[in-house]
């Protein structure tokens, strides 16, 4: 009676602060709008010049192969290098050596000197594989299958043409499921604890399970539907497939969101503001899961007690597992080890949560 | 007549602040015990020592027979509390907050319509019934929040100043509400700021930083009150600009503004010509007069005592 009293009361506050559930509904559907079509990975527009010394019909076939590319864009401008980098009015310099079409006729191995602007490294590395590309598949074309050894053509597995929205909707939802189910619980109960209602549920006869469940109940769905929506609107917006099971990815949406929502009850048991609970919630979900899940940056690429504390953030296991979903179509088995680290750290905080929220109900 | 509350030398403090020094309280049952002091007196620490809301640090106390600490839960069953600010849900309406308190403290379906219908009867609130509280005057958001505390008819009710910033209309029905509720044999525990509050109390423990200074019934106080009264005023002039120069004139004794006089209770004179003859010295032409004292005199007086005597400690 105590639990569905409180699970109806949560839902009318929910219902009632409708700005604020605009706002959970817009703010991911923002972000992804703007994400999808600012944060692309694929460059196009690649500002190159050839220094063509050998004038030979091989390098100028060779030329003709970055012409023909949609990703490079020729530039005559006569300026010095220096001044054009400068400028970023270029991107990068092929240096055709004189000696190119002799090295390649006496099956020596030329050497095309590539100069790019390192200043964004990101887009340098890109760059630099969209370079290598085009003068692999030149010499692949020129030698023949059976004498070229080495072959390289760049295929990215699950995401052929780099789409970013492959690559965030399932980040953004990692992130917004944890910030939102974090940040409402430690909220609501703080906002309680501010007001003073939560003395009176205090010297009520409800139990402390019953608060726990009657607050987290309303918030675990709302998190679940927040989730769902961030999902439909990836499929429907930017053709973000789901190749694995739909009931897999509802039951581990369940699982994530309750992690966040014990989160929640943990900050609410340290804090009596709703001010600190915003920025404890903000500060503790927000940050690792930006920056240290994986969504980002690379996890490798990072200092050995940084990839320790990584292995601490709820969402790098939940990103994984709705990466494999999504995009792999992976199946349980193949998720195991971190589905299996995912529910200990639920069961773990909902656990630490429930001790001690019980302990600051009873006292 | 046996006590619901009794607590004997009650010891709080908060870091380095001493809320209660050794605090005593008898709370009669059926009775309406007032808690009387100004802001940091201890008030809203000892009411939620006797709710199970706050440890207290040492002392005895005793709640409905129980120890508070010990058996919160029947505390807690038992009683129905009233923070000093509105603390029920704003955006929920008259009708869902009497609800939800109903349902945490489990009344039970059929009797939650029996008792909704009692409690608008005894608060009226049944036309705001679909209002939502946020909506309600200040007067009526207190009537509601009294009908929460009373949903599960406890035997004991703690009301911290519940009429502050009421308009005196609103004060004087919440009043008759409390009187009915004494009637029918509820032990209400009540602090507030206002004199003419204090006076409707069968009792009251006038409190001083986390010291009771006086106690008794109101009435009794007074009438027993035995030292001498004088009251100050100079036609034209502001109490303000010529309490200084009485302080000065009666050193070491109780000097404090009242109203739009100065009030001096005088432990050394009793004979108003003597009192007259110090006035008359000054140049202030002073209008004396010797008066029958009030509960603030007494309040005041024994505040200032108080002070007097940490002072000299």
């Amino acid at each position: 009676m105590g639990l569905t009293g409180i699970i109806i009361k949560e839902f009318k506050h929910i219902i009632r602060d409708y700005k604020t559930l605009m706002i959970l509904f817009m703010l991911p559907l923002l972000q992804m709008v703007l994400l999808g079509y600012a944060m692309n990975l694929e460059i196009n527009n690649i500002d190159i010049k050839i220094d063509d010394y050998d004038k030979s019909s091989l390098s100028r076939k060779l030329e003709s192969e970055f012409e023909g590319s949609k990703f490079f864009t020729i530039s005559t401008d006569d300026r010095s290098i220096n001044e054009l980098f400068q400028r970023r009015l270029l991107n990068a310099l092929v240096s055709i050596p004189n000696d190119f079409a002799e090295d390649l006729n006496s099956n020596r191995v030329p050497l095309v000197d590539v100069i790019i602007d390192g200043s964004d490294s990101n887009r340098a590395v890109i760059i630099q594989q969209y370079i290598s590309g085009i003068i692999m598949e030149f010499s692949s074309g020129l030698r023949g299958d059976n004498e070229l050894p080495i072959n390289i053509v760049p295929y990215y597995a699950y995401n052929a043409e780099l789409n970013s929205a492959f690559f965030f909707v399932p980040g953004l939802t990692a992130l917004i499921i944890i910030m939102v189910s974090a940040l409402l619980t430690s909220m609501t109960i703080a906002r309680e604890k501010e007001k003073g209602t939560f003395d009176l549920i205090k010297l009520s006869s409800v139990h402390a399970y019953e608060v726990i469940l009657g607050k987290v109940i309303p918030y675990l769905i709302l998190s679940i539907f927040i989730g769902i929506f961030i999902i439909i609107c990836g499929v429907v917006l930017f053709g973000v497939p789901i190749r694995g099971s739909y009931g897999a990815l509802l039951f581990y949406l369940f699982i994530y969101c309750l992690t966040g929502l014990s989160f929640g009850i943990l900050i609410s048991t340290m804090v009596s503001t709703q001010l600190s609970a915003m920025l404890i919630a903000m500060l503790a979900t927000m940050l690792p899961t930006l920056f240290l899940s994986g969504f980002i940056f690379q996890l490798e690429a990072m200092p050995k007690i940084l990839q320790m504390v990584s292995w601490l953030i709820p969402a790098r296991y939940f990103l994984v597992i709705i990466r494999g979903l999504m995009l792999k179509g992976n199946t349980q088995g193949e998720l195991l080890l971190y589905i299996s680290v995912l529910l200990f750290f639920s069961i773990t905080f909902l656990g630490i949560s429930i001790r001690r929220f019980k302990s600051y109900l009873e006292n | 007549m046996t006590n619901l509350i009794k607590a004997d030398g009650i010891v709080k403090n908060f870091g380095i602040i001493e809320a209660l020094k050794g605090m005593d309280l008898e709370v009669p049952r059926g009775s309406i015990t007032g808690l009387i002091g100004p802001d940091g007196a201890g008030k809203s620490t000892i009411m939620k020592i006797v709710l199970s809301l706050l440890k207290r640090d040492s002392g005895m106390i005793s709640v409905l027979s129980v120890d508070p600490d010990k058996d919160k839960a029947s505390i807690r069953q038992h009683t129905g509390y009233m923070p000093e600010t509105f603390s029920l849900y704003t955006d929920l309406t008259v009708e869902e907050n009497l609800k939800f308190y109903s349902q945490i403290h489990k009344v039970g379906r059929n009797g939650y319509s029996e008792k909704r219908d009692r409690l608008y009867r005894f608060s009226r609130l049944e036309p705001f019934s679909g209002t939502r509280a946020g909506n309600l005057s200040g007067g009526m958001k207190q009537k509601l929040a009294l009908s929460c505390a009373l949903i599960h008819d406890p035997e004991l009710l703690v009301l911290d100043e519940p009429t502050t910033g009421v308009d005196p209309l609103s004060r004087q029905e919440f009043w008759n509400m409390l009187h009915e509720l004494q009637n029918r044999g509820i032990t209400i525990l009540i602090s507030t700021p206002y004199m003419d509050e204090a006076l409707k109390c069968n009792y009251i423990f006038m409190m001083h930083r986390g010291k009771v200074v006086e106690k008794g019934a109101p009435v009794s106080l007074i009438k027993d009150f035995s030292e001498n009264l004088f009251e100050f005023e100079v036609p034209g002039k502001r109490p303000q600009e010529y309490i200084d120069l009485l302080k000065e004139i009666f050193s070491g004794e109780a000097v404090f503004l009242s109203g739009k006089r100065v009030h001096a209770v005088l432990t050394g004179i009793s004979d108003y010509e003597e009192v007259k003859k110090r006035v008359i010295s000054s140049d202030a032409a002073f209008q004396v007069k010797k008066i029958l004292p009030e509960l603030e005199d007494l309040f005041i007086s024994r505040i200032l005592s108080e002070d007097t005597n940490e002072t000299f400690r």
